[in-house]
């Protein structure tokens, strides 16, 4: 008996100071979120007052900028979580059957820019973007093409800042992969071949949903990371040209820190906590739906 | 060596041309990094040259000179290492310690607590920074290194990591120590702790970089100078008064001394980061 | 054994830390010291006055301890509301003077002292009076007129074969169009080595956009700011002018080089800045041969919209008798005169105007004459918000073209009516 209230005390303060941080920066702030969603609540001043659910009706009925944000959110997610998945995934099986030494030259190189501080990496690339002086200018008038001024052009200034997190994180998403790919036996290919299957058959039957856990992770992570792109938005472009790479996170933080709307900021923010959270439910979902063998 | 026949659909790609792929991938990888280097050794005058020379004709230190020069840069490394080391070392301390708990302890509520820890998963900080800021206001530590680590001491992903590596400790190697008498405590450090070594390299990768990184958290509390964080301060070159025909090397400089330090440790320790984010990935 | 020592280490360094840290933010104060705490947002020339300044003063207030921060500017409004709201606002501070309503709004800044009052309104010009008040209450001083107005280089303007003297590049909207034109170059294949013109893109654009909206009768909102202007004739006919003179006349190209870029260069020959230009434009490039003018004009008066900064002293300060004693010293006649001459922007004392450093100035004569058509930012507290917004749009016209002039201001008068409704 006694043990057993020793052992129960012990655990509680074990989880004590994980608990108490979880507690009062999470989910606390969950709820205060919640419950300044419901003021007009300015960050100036002590003038709070109480407007029920107007801020989210404002929001969707007055605020032409929100649903800006929310395509381009959308945008640079499915774009940015697309083509670092298919990368990733093309890089690794390529990589899969080189000797080690290529394996640890490519593995080390193209993980550099994950590690590497995105404010730097943008910076970086904002001088390769630049029109007339930059790299990237320089590259195509050797092949005669004089492109556009990438991040002031409202059709490429997301591609852009979309092509640069590819650039930074398919390293990242390859080594997932393939650690994904050395978790397959291979009795499961010994099989394939003695059935005949062709070299894409097992790629597409095989390995592909074998590899199915690792995707999911990629696309889950990815999707929620994307979700957050801040850093990158508010240096390059700042969310223009006029409204072309503004997201949501960017349109939180000026909304709130720049024009001291904090119950509109709060309202945004609720948004897109529950667009986080209906997304990666349909993942989910569909991933117990879709491959369970 | 492994000549396997795993690989299938990239078997049909000769050698050859697989040599090519990857020589241009790693060049691709690396041009940003040249170009970098590059800019951060032109004199002003070479910088607005066109077209570039990719080797600067007359490479220059005054630039990284100037960095020290115009910023209190050293204190902006400092202040990255104090942030990123104390919130790496609680998310150690506080995760494993609750990850025990979680894992091999019993205790009344204990899967409606977990169950909550999960949840917390679920909610980035990034959706909270209007009553995260709220509350560091509250507690008045605008621009304070608080503000800057406290909220970050330990988030549900740590305690979910660690809970899942002490879980896979045979729970024989436990036993053994509670019938010699060994106090709970005991037994987290003499048997939990050097069992998870992996994992808590794992955490401490994967903590330790995204401290060192992030921008949105510290531009939100950081109000002076010398309070800033190294990302902070390298973005202190790139504003609007910063601009000169000097301002893209001068920029280059500042972000090359920011991510020399990173890139080196990655280097060196390559084979540790790549297996802690394999780790925390596929475990996560 | 090691395993404790080292998780006791680590605790150690923890709680170390953080008591070391918690312990260097408090000051040691002892019984009589004061401090004050100063921003102001990063501009070269005038940072290093006001450091002169600040030793000149500690020197002869051996009490007072101050401490001088730098913001960049376009971190400089949230560090002030941040600031504000975390209740550690600094106790003197010189923001950028359209934020003087939304703070003095709130009760946030102390009301000038009365001597400070007789001093604005007596000594200075009109200009400084309205920057520095909201309602009727002045809150500080404004110590230099920054004009938005067109600067051109006059080696470029001269090789054009075109008169390279002010007065002849201060003309109306049509006459403008042929001299941008002029001064305008493109190679064999089409693309543009010199632009006639470089406007600024975002929320700059609307600084742009203000001088060519007066001086064409429109204006951004109505007297009493209850009702959005900017879709009015006035204003899609400033916009459609500065939008030809980009796609129409070809005198300037969207993926051109930016302004600062282009100008310092010799890549622009005209661009719109503000009074800063002249220290900035001059320290990016020494050899740079530059003179200012009044922008085009449109159908009325031409205009210059007014930038800069007032100082002026946190309500909540704990000191603030010493704060205006410092804020009175830094803007003294001597000290006034000092910024005038490092930053080329008009000085706000009348006295100073006639002064011979003044006077026989290269940029001086004409700053005075652009300062008689200065015309201040509309004293909302919605100012900030909706620059944002009219650039926004302004950028999808000027800079993308996605939307005609019409439809964009159209919508912009939309959301501004739905902020003013708002707030």
């Amino acid at each position: 008996m006694k043990t057993r209230t020793i052992e129960s005390v012990s655990a509680y303060m074990f989880i004590m100071p994980a608990l108490i941080v979880l507690c009062l920066f999470i989910i606390y702030p969950m709820f205060l979120n919640l419950y300044i969603s419901l003021f007009k609540w300015p960050l100036l001043g002590s003038t709070r007052i109480f407007v029920g659910l107007k801020n989210y009706i404002r929001i969707f009925s007055e605020d032409p900028v929100f649903w800006v944000t929310l395509k381009n959110t959308f945008y640079f997610g499915a774009g940015y979580v697309f083509l670092v998945t298919i990368s990733g995934l093309l890089i690794a099986v390529l990589l899969w059957d080189m000797s080690r030494f290529y394996q640890t030259v490519v593995k080390t190189i193209l993980f550099l820019p994950a590690v590497s501080m995105l404010v730097c990496i943008s910076l970086i690339w904002i001088w390769m973007y630049m029109p007339q002086l930059g790299l990237i200018s320089y590259l195509l008038s050797l092949l005669g093409i004089r492109g556009p001024a990438w991040l002031r052009d409202t059709t490429w200034a997301m591609p852009s800042i979309i092509f640069m997190m590819v650039w930074k994180d398919m390293g990242y998403v390859m080594v997932l992969y393939l650690a994904g790919l050395s978790g397959i036996p291979e009795s499961y290919y010994d099989a394939a071949k003695i059935d005949g299957a062709g070299a894409w058959n097992r790629f597409w039957h095989i390995t592909l949903p074998l590899l199915k856990p690792a995707s999911l992770f990629v696309v889950a992570t990815g999707t929620i990371k994307a979700f957050q792109v801040f850093a990158p938005v508010q240096l390059m472009t700042n969310g223009g040209p006029g409204d072309a790479t503004r997201v949501l996170l960017l349109h939180i933080y000026h909304k709130g820190f720049l024009f001291s709307r904090m119950g509109e900021a709060a309202t945004l923010s609720t948004i897109l906590f529950i667009l986080i959270f209906v997304v990666t439910a349909i993942q989910l979902k569909y991933y117990h739906s879709g491959f369970i063998t | 060596m492994k000549i396997s026949i795993l690989n299938t659909w990239s078997s049909k790609f000769t050698k050859a041309s697989k040599l090519v792929f990857f020589a241009t991938l790693v060049i691709f990888s690396l041009i940003p990094y040249l170009w970098l280097i590059s800019t951060a050794f032109k004199p002003t005058s070479e910088v607005v040259a066109f077209p570039p020379n990719f080797i600067p004709k007359n490479p220059t230190f005054n630039n990284i000179r100037k960095v020290f020069e115009v910023a209190p840069f050293l204190r902006f490394f400092l202040n990255s290492t104090i942030v990123s080391v104390t919130a790496t070392l609680s998310a150690l301390i506080f995760g494993s310690m609750a990850g025990y708990a979680f894992a091999k302890l019993r205790f009344p509520g204990r899967n409606t607590i977990f169950l909550i820890v999960i949840a917390t998963m679920m909610v980035p900080w990034q959706i909270t920074i209007i009553p995260l800021f709220n509350l560091i206001v509250k507690l008045r530590w605008v621009n304070s290194y608080q503000a800057l680590v406290v909220p970050k001491f330990v988030a549900g992903f740590a305690v979910f990591l660690m809970r899942q590596f002490i879980m896979g400790i045979p729970d024989e190697l436990i036993e053994a120590s509670r019938i010699d008498g060994c106090s709970y405590f005991r037994i987290y450090l003499s048997i939990i702790l050097p069992n998870i070594k992996p994992a808590l390299a794992s955490l401490t990768i994967f903590k330790f970089l995204s401290m060192w990184n992030d921008y949105l958290w510290p531009i939100i509390v950081v109000k002076t100078p010398l309070m800033r964080t190294l990302p902070l301060g390298v973005a202190l070159f790139f504003t609007e008064e910063s601009r000169s025909p000097s301002f893209y090397n001068l920029i280059m400089s500042a972000s090359f001394l920011a991510l020399l330090p990173t890139v080196v440790l990655f280097l060196a320790l390559q084979k540790y980061f790549i297996r802690g984010v394999v780790l925390s990935g596929l475990k996560g | 054994m090691n395993k404790v020592k080292l998780i006791a280490m680590s605790l150690a360094f923890l709680m170390l830390s953080f008591m070391a840290l918690a312990g260097g933010q408090k000051e040691a104060e002892g019984p009589k010291r004061v401090t004050l705490n100063i921003v102001e947002h990063v501009f070269t020339p005038v940072n290093e006055l006001t450091e002169e300044v600040i030793k000149k003063y500690t020197n002869e207030n051996p009490n007072v301890k101050i401490e001088y921060f730098n913001v960049p500017f376009n971190e400089f409004r949230t560090t002030l509301l941040t600031g504000f709201a975390g209740g550690i606002p600094p106790d003197i501070m010189a923001p950028d003077y359209p934020w003087i309503p939304e703070f003095a709004a709130e009760g946030l800044l102390d009301p000038a002292p009365a001597d400070v009052v007789k001093d604005v309104k007596e000594n200075l010009v009109a200009i400084a009076n309205s920057a520095a008040s909201y309602d009727g209450v002045i809150y500080g001083y404004y110590p230099k007129v920054g004009t938005q107005m067109l600067f051109y280089n006059v080696d470029l303007v001269k090789e054009a074969g075109l008169p390279t003297d002010p007065e002849a590049m201060e003309v109306t909207w049509d006459e403008f169009v042929p001299i941008a034109k002029a001064l305008t170059k493109v190679d064999a294949s089409g693309n543009m080595t010199q632009a006639g013109i470089v406007f600024r893109i975002g929320y700059e654009l609307t600084s742009n956009f203000a001088n060519f909206l007066w001086s064409n009768g429109g204006d951004f909102f109505n007297e009493a700011f209850t009702r959005p202007r900017v879709n009015e004739p006035a204003a899609v006919e400033a916009l459609q002018y500065m939008y030809d003179l980009y796609w129409k006349h070809g005198a300037g190209d969207p993926n051109f080089l930016e302004f600062f870029e282009a100008f310092t260069t010799g890549r622009a020959a005209t661009t719109m800045f503000f009074s800063a230009g002249i220290a900035r434009f001059s320290k990016a490039n020494p050899d740079l041969n530059f003179q200012v003018a009044l922008s085009p004009k449109g159908r009325t008066e031409p205009a210059a919209i007014v930038g800069a900064f007032v100082w002026t002293v946190s309500s909540a300060s704990a000191n603030k008798e010493t704060a205006w004693d410092f804020v009175r010293f830094r803007n003294n006649e001597e000290h006034m005169l000092q910024e005038a001459l490092v930053t080329h922007f008009s000085p706000s004392r009348k006295s100073l105007l006639t002064r011979p450093e003044i006077v026989n100035d290269k940029y001086f004569p004409h700053l005075a004459r652009i300062a008689e058509y200065a015309r201040r930012r509309p004293a909302t507290v919605l100012w900030a918000e909706a620059r944002e917004t009219v650039g926004r749009y302004l950028d999808r016209v000027i800079i993308t073209d996605e939307l005609t002039p019409k439809d964009a201001l159209d919508k912009a008068a939309e959301e501004l009516k739905n902020l003013i409704k708002s707030k």
